[in-house]
Order: structure tokens, then sequence, then C-alpha cells
């Protein structure tokens, strides 16, 4: 817990420390928000073959729930190795694995409180009923550590191999946009349930958008799955890169 | 009584054009209670032997701790290391914020360390500065935030990573009296590497030099420090009297362990020898080392 605590308040910190990029991706936030519900329904209508602005903004919002979280973890490992203090933590620690979990963990509740709370503000002020996010928020929070654990993979090969880290920026926004798309075709093959974040993707959005969705004991499994294999893939693939950068002398060299 | 055991230590970097060796077959035991000077070249394998002992890299060999009589593997809990000095922390927290941050990785409540990481501020002249931005503080000023960061959690063994890199005289002078009279490193195991040779022939206790990865132990109490060399303007023959005296064509080296310099200066005099230079040679751990790096 102190563990925890620790790495929250540091997390904290930062984003305090760096107000004005803060604020900034708060206030872009709002109006992207904003800016989708103000749009007249009838372009809304055109545009969508006649659904509601939910099936734009759900997919945009876990589009940046998918976004963040993974970058929270590979952005963290790319920062502790180019400040010099990734060694440290090892040191300190006796092992990085935790701790980036828990800089991940910290790192998502601090993007979650704004983020939901423009939501809830934005309802209030514009009255639609946007109730669906909140629903779905423990169908999302379940299906987290499977963005984790595909982020450690990611995290594996910035580890081993250092100069990646742009290659993995690219590759998570095609990827996480290619789930968000994929989402809204309304998919039930079984090929999405492999899909990190897959199954609670494809629940939540059916949440927010506030269709009768048959929720069952299933898709509970699916999630629940989804999210350990990932999670187990990705620490063994981050053990194994960490004996290589170990072996290799580059735990720490950026 | 706390014992580092390092039992043929290698370690070979794999490299495409074939594995370079960067620590061979090192055997060598550090006792607590003394500050160790570890000195050798760029690329002599330094680092590489404080990230073995720090697990931060496999290795070959075994490094045991030796505690009451029982061998155990070194972990996490034993140790703590300024690697990279000013890097070691975060630029963005405040130097207290340092401080508690790394005390928490270790589970250890700020309120437990809070006194003594006061007391490392004060000694470290850094009390006024503890709630400014480390990246606002001067390069001296971060490596000895490193430095509390590491000493606060109060481990038996402390590596220290070329802990002088880059300070100026004041903050080299204030490490040298930290180390040398500090309560903080008592009942420590610190090793500490560096090109500093006058930092670690002050703080160390025992000297280790590292050479293409292989480490010798320098009894530094046995190291002639009382060599004068005279120069005059003619030439002597060797006068087989004097032992301790060791003449050259136009200058001599005089041993003050074996004789009294005024005899020789006395016997100098009477030759109508004129003296051009008197020198008290710098046979100190520089000279040493130099002759130890010049050695093959």
């Amino acid at each position: 817990m102190l563990l925890l605590k620790t790495i929250f308040r540091k997390e904290f910190l930062y984003l305090w420390r760096y107000k004005a990029n803060t604020i900034a991706s708060i206030i872009f936030m709002s109006v992207i928000f904003l800016g989708i519900l103000l749009i007249p329904d009838t372009f809304i209508a055109i545009a969508t073959h006649g659904k509601s602005k939910l099936v734009v903004l759900g997919p945009l919002v876990l589009w940046l729930i998918m976004q963040t979280s993974f970058t929270s973890i590979t952005q963290g490992i790319i920062g502790d190795s180019t400040l010099g203090t990734l060694e440290q933590l090892y040191i300190s620690s006796g092992g990085y694995c935790k701790i980036i979990f828990l800089k991940a963990l910290s790192s998502f509740i601090l993007n979650m409180i704004p983020t939901f709370s423009i939501i809830c503000i934005i309802s209030l002020i514009i009255k639609t009923n946007l109730l669906g996010f909140l629903i779905g928020l423990p169908i999302i929070i379940l299906g987290i550590p499977s963005i984790w654990g595909f982020s450690l993979i990611a995290g594996a090969f910035i580890l081993a191999f250092k100069q990646v880290s742009m290659i993995v920026t690219i590759f998570s926004v095609i990827f996480f946009s290619g789930i968000s798309y994929l989402s809204l075709k309304n998919m039930d093959s079984i090929f999405f349930h492999i899909l990190p974040f897959g199954t609670s993707n494809k629940v939540s959005l059916s949440i927010i958008q506030n269709i009768n969705y048959d929720f069952g004991i299933f898709d509970m499994i699916m999630i629940i799955a989804n999210s350990t294999v990932y999670l187990v893939i990705g620490i063994m693939c981050f053990k194994f890169a960490e004996n290589y950068a170990k072996k290799h002398g580059k735990l720490g060299m950026h | 009584m706390t014992t580092i055991s390092i039992k043929n230590l290698t370690k070979y970097y794999p490299r495409k054009k074939g594995a370079v060796k960067a620590l061979d077959d090192i055997s060598v035991e550090i006792n607590d209670n003394q500050i160790v000077g570890l000195l050798g070249q760029n690329g002599s394998g330094k680092t590489t032997f404080i990230k073995s002992c720090t697990n931060l890299i496999t290795f070959d060999g075994n490094i045991m701790l030796e505690c009451n009589g029982k061998k155990r593997k070194l972990t996490h809990k034993d140790y703590s290391a300024v690697l990279e000095g000013n890097r070691n922390i975060y630029w963005k927290l405040t130097a207290l914020e340092n401080i508690r941050f790394f005390a928490g990785l270790r589970g250890i409540k700020y309120s437990k360390i809070k006194n003594l990481a006061n007391d490392l501020l004060k000694t470290l002249y850094l009390y006024d500065k503890k709630d400014c931005l480390v990246e606002t503080l001067s390069r001296g000023m971060q490596q000895k935030t490193a430095l509390i960061c590491t000493l606060v959690v109060d481990t038996p063994i402390v590596f220290l990573d070329e802990p002088t890199l880059g300070l100026d005289v004041e903050s080299k002078n204030q490490l040298k009296e930290f180390f040398s009279h500090g309560e903080f490193v008592k009942n420590k195991l610190i090793l500490a590497t560096s090109h500093d040779l006058e930092f670690i022939r002050t703080i160390a206790s025992k000297h280790l030099f590292i050479k293409s990865g292989k480490i010798h132990d320098i009894d530094m109490k046995n190291i002639n420090n009382k060599i004068y060399k005279i120069t005059f303007d003619c030439s002597l023959t060797q006068n087989t009297e004097f032992a301790g005296v060791e003449f050259k064509s136009n200058c001599i080296y005089v041993n003050t362990e074996q004789i009294r310099l005024s005899t020789v200066l006395n016997y100098l005099e009477h030759e109508n020898v004129n003296i051009t230079d008197i020198l008290k040679m710098n046979n100190d751990i520089e000279t040493i080392y130099l002759n130890f790096i010049k050695e093959k």
C-alpha cells in the first residue's frame, strides 16, 4: 500500500508540475467532447446511418482510455531509461515490473478522474444522458489489465532494443484505432475476443450507447480471461526482455 | 561482521563481433566498516563490477553476503547505490520529494527517516534547498541529493559510481569531509569508484585497482611516501656508504626512511655539489596508479 501511495504521489506531482500540459489536454478533451455533442443530430444521423452521437463519442472515449493506459507503461519505461532513473528503480525495489504496474494504475486513476468529470459536467450542461459511461466503467476497469499486458509486450521490445519507441507509438495508435473501428462494426467473431480489451470494448460500448445488449456470464469470463492471458504473456515477455537487457548490459541505456 | 565475498566473477558482453570480456575471474572479499576505493581507467570494468553487485547485469560466478557466519545472496535490501549521479533522481520533484519517493519504494515511511533526512540535508549543506525542484539545483547539489536518497534508506552496503563526477572543488571537499569524518558512513561498507585519485586516497581505507577486468588489491600502507629527489649541476659517482640513496647522472633519490635528508645534504655540501633543486617525490596513489596502468 505504501508503494502504491508513493508512486501515486509521484505521478500526481508530475502532473501538477506539468500543469500547462495537463490543463491543455483537459481543455482539448473537453472541446472535442463538446464539439461532438453540439453537432446537430441530423449531421450525426447522416454520418452514422441514423445512430446517436454516442456512436462517435463512445469509441472515442474508449480509444482514449486504451491509448493512455498503453502509453502510461511504454512512456514510463522510455522516460525512466532516458532520465537515468530506471536502474535506480530496480535497485530500490528489487524489480521494475510491480513499479510500472502501480505507475500504470496511478496513471489510470489520474486520467480517469478528469475524463469522467468532463463527461459528467458536459452531460449536465447540455442535458444529454451520458450515464452509460459510468455504468460501463466497471467493464472498462476489468478489461484494462489486458492493455497493460499488451503494453508490457511493447515495453519488452523497448527494454531490449531501446530505439523502437516511435514504432511502438505509431503501432499503438493504429492498433487501438483499429479496435475502436472494429467495435463500431458490431462484430461478433471470436477474433474480436482475442484482441486485447476486445470483449471489454464491445460490451462497454454497447452499455455506453444504450444498446440493449445481453451481457452474460460468457462475456464476463471472456473479459477476465482476456485480461489474465494478456497480463501473463506481458509479464513473461517483459521478464524475458529484462534478462536479455541484463545479459547485454542494456538495462539503463537509452 | 558483514563481508561481501566475490568468487570467480566473470562478465562477457555479447556483441556482434564477438563477446567482450568486461570482468575477468575476479575473486575478492570486502568487509564492512570500511570505504573501498575502486580505481581504473575508462572501460576497465568499474561500472560493470558495481552493476554485477547490484544485480543490474547477469554474470558468471558468485557474489555472496557473509553475515555472522551465514552466507546468502545479496538482495536489494542489503544495498543502495548512486549509479549515474544526478541522473538517478527525478528532476521535476524537490530534493525532499525525491528522498521520500526512494524511501517509499523500499517500504520505508517518511516519518521513520525524517530526522535522518534532515541531518543529512544539513550536513551536506542542502537543508535550505530541500524544497527546491532538483532541476533548479546545481550539479553538485543534485549529486548530493542523489547521495542522500541513497544513504537515507540506511542499507549496510552502499555503492557509489563516480560520486565526484562533474563536481566543483567546494562540493568535492564537502563530500571528502562527509566520507572522511561523517557519522553517517559508520558501520557501512562503501564501495566507491572514481577517477579522482585524491578523493579516493582521502576517503578510502582499502584500494582496489582494476585493469582489463581484473582487480588488484593495493596495500597503500606499504607505499613509501618519503622519497626526495635532489638535482645538481654535475655528476656524482655512486657512494655505496649510503643505504637508501639511489645515484643517477645528475640527481639522487633519497629514501628518508633509511637515511636522514640532512646527512645526504651535508655530504653533498662536503663534495662541493651545487644543488639546483630538491623535490619531494609524489610517490603516492597517483604514481602508483599510473605505474599500475602502465604495467603489462
